[in-house]
């Protein structure tokens, strides 16, 4: 009935264990980011997937208190990962915890990239070279199987605030990360308090160069942006085409308007309703769910999602609703391989599309 | 399913804008003015015998249907649909009323306000809605009660979160309103999901708005208000739990009161603004807090055994994962405790206060150690505005100090740990009296006289079967003695009543305490008790709630008022004071009402002393009983002391025409008058005017329903014939008396101007050779006479084979002296059935005594003359 927790008291012979396991398993991880159909999970790339979680459970075992004490609590350690179905069971991270408490598996000087949820976050994820380099790897990885990646230089139009909520950092990474997709021609950025006339004015531009557009931001800022831009052009669409792309964040807060908002932007921006597309991440897990063209949000190669039961933390069959879990083993700065959120949803086995990946859908925000 | 109850009437429709600007329409042409605080209370306590049953059908579709609507299981609603019961209980109503208003009487009518010497009314704000909120059923209950106990036009809003229960608690409402008094003129209404632009109307058109809810449902309808819109808000509110260092040096663990903290912490599943979700430990005594925690946890999992968690959504289970997830890292680096159930139906959680971030509520507890008040004050400063309630486990100095410490922060109410998830109903709310709140105060300011002397005595007539109903339906559901007796028959008039069984003397004693309390309809709380009876044989005891009380003295007043006594008048009680009797203290609260100067002096008081008083301060009012007040006459008489008294009111016993002349002639008294008949267990029940023959009561119809009924039948007698005086009284509650045998006799002199006669005790009507004789007519008769006294005894005794009457008069030092043969002689031709037994030869002998004043023999306890001795075995 009662808990309490005595103080940490690892032995050497568990230390050397892990040490054994991640020298065995060094380099899975990258090798897993070097399979370049991001959407596409079959048997060999499963294996593929648990050596590069058995390297990284290990790495972070070694270099993290808080993953020790959670493996202690738990009794799962690096050496017991053995299969694929064991991957649920390495000790996770509970999301909220991580904003009141700062974790990070390397030394904060091999940080290069701190992002908070918010100014008032005391935890954030850090984001060191490794990292970095392996996230982008990673969205260049999952978008190229959507057919998004595109050598032709385009248009960027990024209504993000910067500096503002959501996150501290989040936005200027996020157009880091998705401007990497298509080589650059003009990069522009708007805030909340833009000018309908002078984004108009940059649009007609873009319009006129005959380049592909991307346009990148929230529903909410796209829909306000595209109303004044609207207003100022007496209503009068724009003509982008087929290969311009308008790819929207945080599309779950609002999803009850989804179908209007998606109507609303292919109508203004002249793109087929099909190249809205909605992706999604949590801040520490990284790892985005990207949407197809038939709208369905795609987990990738490089992670895995469980559905469980919040109470129970039983994993729930396909189809039924519960708390998202998340394994990843990208991250090399922050041992949040493993993480418990808040949110709630459902998977569901393959789409339309044809791609070999599970198929996510976000219900409605959980408590943060 | 039904959505609106409109005035009345279910209805399954949406709200219209236009339905709801006619429907605050109606509702401002109504009122409850004419619905009497007593009537309000009748059906609010018929409803609440209702919710108590378990068979109910509202109380049965609550149980089965409200789980899935509001998230608590049924054993929870079980025990709310309990405290909805003693919510509605009529002494618990009516302690909420004293508490808050004073007196219930104050929205009846004007009452005359002591000291203020003025009138006050308590005023309706009139069209009331009321938010309600989701965290609880009974706050929608809650807050239409008090709507209606102020009787105020009320309109419930329900909120989205719990749409059923204000429409069953309504339905109740209705079904315990046979008479349609109350149930047509409130509404419970459920506007559509956006309902903005009804917001507004009701925002505009109503007279007040009583807000209870969260910040943001207070902010948002705080908001364009209509011009002079009173807003009642009553907002998020967070309450907590509290153990001193002192207490825990001077208690054993295991004695702390483990099952108090758990309820407070589970009831309403911590989500009402008094539910626990903090104890503050000492840090002083951080090893005993494993120990502690694990009884506590031990008791958790016994109240959850008895009362279910109920079935959680999922927003919920999220937020307890949360909590429990927090705590257990910070516990993985030593820095908290957890104990909880396997699947979090409850848990307790051990951290600092840097640490804690709000609770989940549903049954979790959040232990924080504290190092000393000071700090612990500064922690919760930023929250102060939100703080309500404290579970206090302290010495009983602590309750002084931290008491003073919290409250002076911004805490509003104290308790003992158990006693937080219960309110006591007549407490203060979130530092308010809520129902002072719905009320606005009117005055009539510094009146010389009151004016409602003769509305009090003498108010519109009233239909007594309404009033009969509420009466037998309070005594049948609860006293167990009327249950028992009463037969289960509905009256449809006063004439109903003959089938009703009467009340005596013996009978209500024995189901009275301390014999027993079967006659009563609750507890005694507030209550007066007074004794009657005792000098020959056991005493009677009557019980008055403080509201009957008041009733009591206001009639007093009254009669006082009627008789010529006003503010200004310097009064002498006179009455016997002490001794559990009413007459003393009744007449001191009604003098007051008045506005009198009092001097109390009491008529158990040696007569010198009494005297010197009356010398010192000249009253010009003299209250007591005849015989006190002759004699007092006597001595100022003896003295050669003036007094010139203006008014003399006498009670207790009769007094003659000598006697009043005497008093009129030696204390100058211009008016000489009966105070009225009352009786220490049935009340008050006549008084008299000047215009009345001595003997002749008008009755108080509004108070007492009186028979006059043969004593050995039980059957009405012929209008203005002599009967057993049998009263039901319309008012009293407590202590329901209904066909109570006074043991008087009387008759009606004009049944239709409420007028009647006494003619004595029935064990006065003295069977004598073939006479029936009465003493009452015995001193009407020596009344005739100068030369004797009011007062004399008849004594009864056989010679041979024949009764033998002795009549003992004394002598009065007014007048000629007379002779015991006038005297006889007197009498003989004033009891014609006397001077025909005495005639016949069937009364063997009849002699008269004449003796000097103040020879005949007095009771010692009440000064009381026995007028009656009978001899014959």
């Amino acid at each position: 009935m009662g808990r309490s927790f005595g103080s940490l008291t690892l032995s050497m012979k568990s230390m050397g264990l892990a040490r054994r396991v991640w020298e065995r398993y060094r380099g899975a991880t990258d090798s897993l980011l070097g399979l370049r159909r991001g959407l596409h999970i079959t048997g060999r790339r499963e294996a593929a997937f648990l050596r590069a979680m058995q390297e990284a459970f290990a790495y972070h075992f070694l270099r993290n208190p808080e993953l020790q004490r959670l493996c202690e609590d738990t009794g799962f350690y690096p050496w017991h990962l053995r299969r694929s179905e064991q991957i649920p069971e390495i000790p996770y991270f509970f999301s909220t915890c991580l904003a009141y408490h700062p974790v990070r598996s390397v030394p904060e000087q091999e940080v290069v990239l701190t992002l908070r949820a918010c100014e008032q976050s005391v935890g954030a994820v850090g984001y060191d070279r490794t990292s970095l380099r392996r996230l982008q790897r990673i969205v260049r990885h999952i978008y190229g199987d959507l057919e998004m990646v595109d050598r032709v230089r385009a248009n960027y139009l990024s209504l993000h605030c910067h500096g503002k909520e959501p996150g501290v950092g989040v936005a200027a990474f996020l157009d880091n990360l998705l401007s990497r997709l298509t080589r650059i021609n003009h990069f522009s950025r708007f805030g909340e308090d833009l000018d309908g006339r002078e984004l108009s004015h940059l649009l007609e531009r873009y319009e006129a160069s005959g380049r592909p557009f991307r346009l990148l931001g929230s529903p909410t800022q796209i829909s306000s942006a595209l109303t004044r831009v609207m207003e100022s052009r007496q209503g009068r669409p724009f003509r982008f085409g087929p290969r311009s792309y308008a790819l929207v964040t945080s599309w779950w807060s609002r999803f009850e308007r989804r179908p209007a908002v998606r109507e609303e932007v292919s109508r203004g921006l002249g793109i087929p309703a099909s190249n809205v597309r909605a992706f999604w991440g949590t801040l520490e897990h990284g790892v985005p769910c990207c949407e197809c063209e038939n709208q369905k949000l795609h987990v990738s190669l490089y992670s895995r999602v469980y559905v469980r039961d919040p109470i129970s933390l039983q994993m729930l069959a396909p189809g039924s609703e519960g708390l998202l879990h998340f394994v990843t083993p990208f991250h090399h700065s922050y041992p949040a391989i493993s993480l418990l959120t808040t949110k709630r949803g459902r998977l569901s086995e393959g789409c339309r599309c044809g791609r070999a990946s599970p198929v996510l859908e976000l219900l409605e925000a959980g408590a943060h | 399913m039904d959505k609106q109850y409109l005035f009345g009437e279910l209805s399954e429709n949406e709200l219209t804008l236009q339905d709801l600007e006619d429907l605050i329409s109606r509702a401002q042409e109504m009122s409850l003015q004419d619905v009497a605080i007593r009537e309000i209370l009748d059906i609010l306590d018929r409803a609440g015998r209702m919710w108590r049953n378990p068979n109910y059908h509202g109380r049965r579709t609550a149980v089965e249907m409200m789980p899935s609507v509001v998230g608590f299981s049924a054993q929870m609603i079980e025990r709310g649909l309990e405290e909805l019961a003693r919510l509605l209980d009529r002494s618990e109503l009516q302690r909420i009323l004293r508490y808050d208003l004073g007196r219930s009487a104050r929205l009846d009518s004007w009452v005359w306000r002591k000291g203020y010497n003025g009138y006050i009314r308590a005023v309706p704000l009139g069209v009331l809605t009321h938010v309600t909120p989701s965290n609880g059923f009974l706050g929608s209950a809650d807050s239409l009660v008090q709507g209606l106990l102020t009787k105020n036009i009320n309109l419930v809003k329900v909120s989205h979160g719990d749409p059923l229960f204000p429409l069953l608690f309504a339905r109740s409402l209705k079904e315990a309103d046979s008479e349609k008094r109350l149930h047509h003129r409130f509404s419970v209404i459920t506007l559509p999901e956006e309902s903005s632009e009804h917001e507004a109307i009701l925002r505009r058109r109503s007279d007040g708005i009583v807000i209870r809810g969260g910040g943001e449902t207070v902010r948002a309808w705080s908001t364009n208000l209509g011009d002079g819109v009173k807003v009642i808000p009553y907002g998020p509110r967070f309450s907590f739990s509290l153990i001193t260092a002192g207490y825990l040096e001077n208690h054993e663990l295991s004695s702390l009161n483990y099952e108090g903290l758990v309820q407070d912490v589970v009831s309403w599943e911590t989500r009402a603004g008094s539910s626990s979700q903090l104890l503050f430990w000492p840090q002083k005594k951080l090893e005993l807090l494993p120990e502690f925690c694990q009884n506590l946890a031990e008791k958790f999992e016994h109240w959850n055994e008895l009362l279910p968690s109920p079935e959680r959504d999922f927003e919920v289970k999220v937020d307890l994962r949360e909590e429990f997830e927090l705590t257990r890292f910070l516990a993985l680096q030593d820095k908290a405790q957890i104990y909880h159930a396997p699947d979090l139906a409850w848990s307790i959680h051990v951290r600092r206060w840097e640490d804690h971030r709000g609770s989940p509520l549903n049954r979790t507890l959040i232990v924080v150690p504290f190092p000393d008040l000071a700090v612990l004050i500064d922690w919760l400063n930023p929250i102060r505005r939100r703080l309500q309630s404290v579970g206090l486990a302290g010495l009983p100095r602590d309750f002084r100090s931290v008491g003073l410490a919290l409250t002076d922060l911004g805490v509003h109410r104290i308790t003992e740990w158990g006693e937080m998830w219960r309110p006591n109903h007549g407490s203060p709310h979130d530092g308010t009296f809520q129902l002072r709140e719905l009320v606005r105060w009117a005055v009539i300011e510094s009146l010389p006289r009151r004016f409602d002397a003769e509305r009090s005595l003498q108010p519109i007539p009233p239909s007594k079967t309404r009033k009969l109903k509420n009466l037998l339906d309070i005594a049948r559901g609860r006293s167990a003695y009327y249950a028992r007796v009463l037969p289960d028959l509905e009256i449809s008039g006063a004439r109903d009543l003959q089938k009703l069984p009467r009340l005596d003397s013996e009978t209500l004693r024995q189901n009275t305490p301390p014999a027993g309390e079967d006659l009563l309809t609750g507890p005694l709380e507030g209550a007066y008790i007074f004794a009657s009876g005792g000098s020959t044989g056991a005493p009677k005891f009557s019980f008055f709630s403080l509201d009957e009380w008041e009733e009591i003295t206001d009639i007093l007043a009254a009669i006082y008022q009627k008789a010529g006594v006003t503010r200004g008048d310097t009064v002498a009680n006179l009455f016997m004071a002490g001794n559990l009797w009413t007459s003393f203290l009744a007449a001191s609260e009604a003098l007051e009402k008045l506005g009198c100067i009092k001097l109390p002096i009491a008529g158990n008081v040696d007569a010198d002393s009494i005297l010197g008083y009356l010398q010192l301060f000249h009253p010009t009012v003299l209250l007591g009983l005849p015989s006190l007040l002759v004699r007092l006459a006597e001595l100022a008489e003896e003295k050669k002391v003036s007094l010139q008294v203006r008014t003399i009111l006498y009670g207790g016993e009769a007094m003659s025409r000598e006697a009043r002349l005497y008093l009129q002639d030696v204390l100058g008294a211009s008016t000489v008058a009966s105070a009225g008949y009352a009786s220490v267990d049935a009340g008050p029940v006549g008084y008299q005017t000047l215009d009345l023959p001595v003997g002749h009561h008008h009755l108080l119809y509004d108070y007492q329903f009186l028979e006059f009924l043969d004593p050995e039948t039980g059957r009405p007698v012929k209008d203005g014939e002599i009967g057993e005086i049998t009263v039901t009284c319309l008012r009293r509650r407590l202590m329901p008396l209904i066909r109570y045998r006074t043991g008087d006799l009387g008759r009606w002199v004009d049944s239709s101007a409420w007028v009647f006669e006494l003619k004595g005790r029935i064990g006065d009507r003295i069977r004598i050779g073939s006479a029936d004789l009465y003493p009452a007519d015995v001193a009407r008769t020596l009344d005739q006479l100068d030369g004797v006294g009011h007062i004399f005894q008849l004594v009864i005794s056989k010679d041979g084979l024949k009764d033998h009457l002795q009549i003992r008069v004394e002598r009065s030092s007014r007048g000629a002296m007379v002779s015991a043969d006038k005297v006889k002689e007197t009498l003989l031709v004033g009891l014609p059935e006397l001077e025909e037994a005495f005639r016949e030869g069937w009364l063997g002998g009849l002699e008269v005594d004449l003796l000097a004043q103040g020879t005949l023999e007095r009771v010692t306890r009440t000064g009381k003359i026995k007028a009656v001795i009978d001899l014959r075995g």
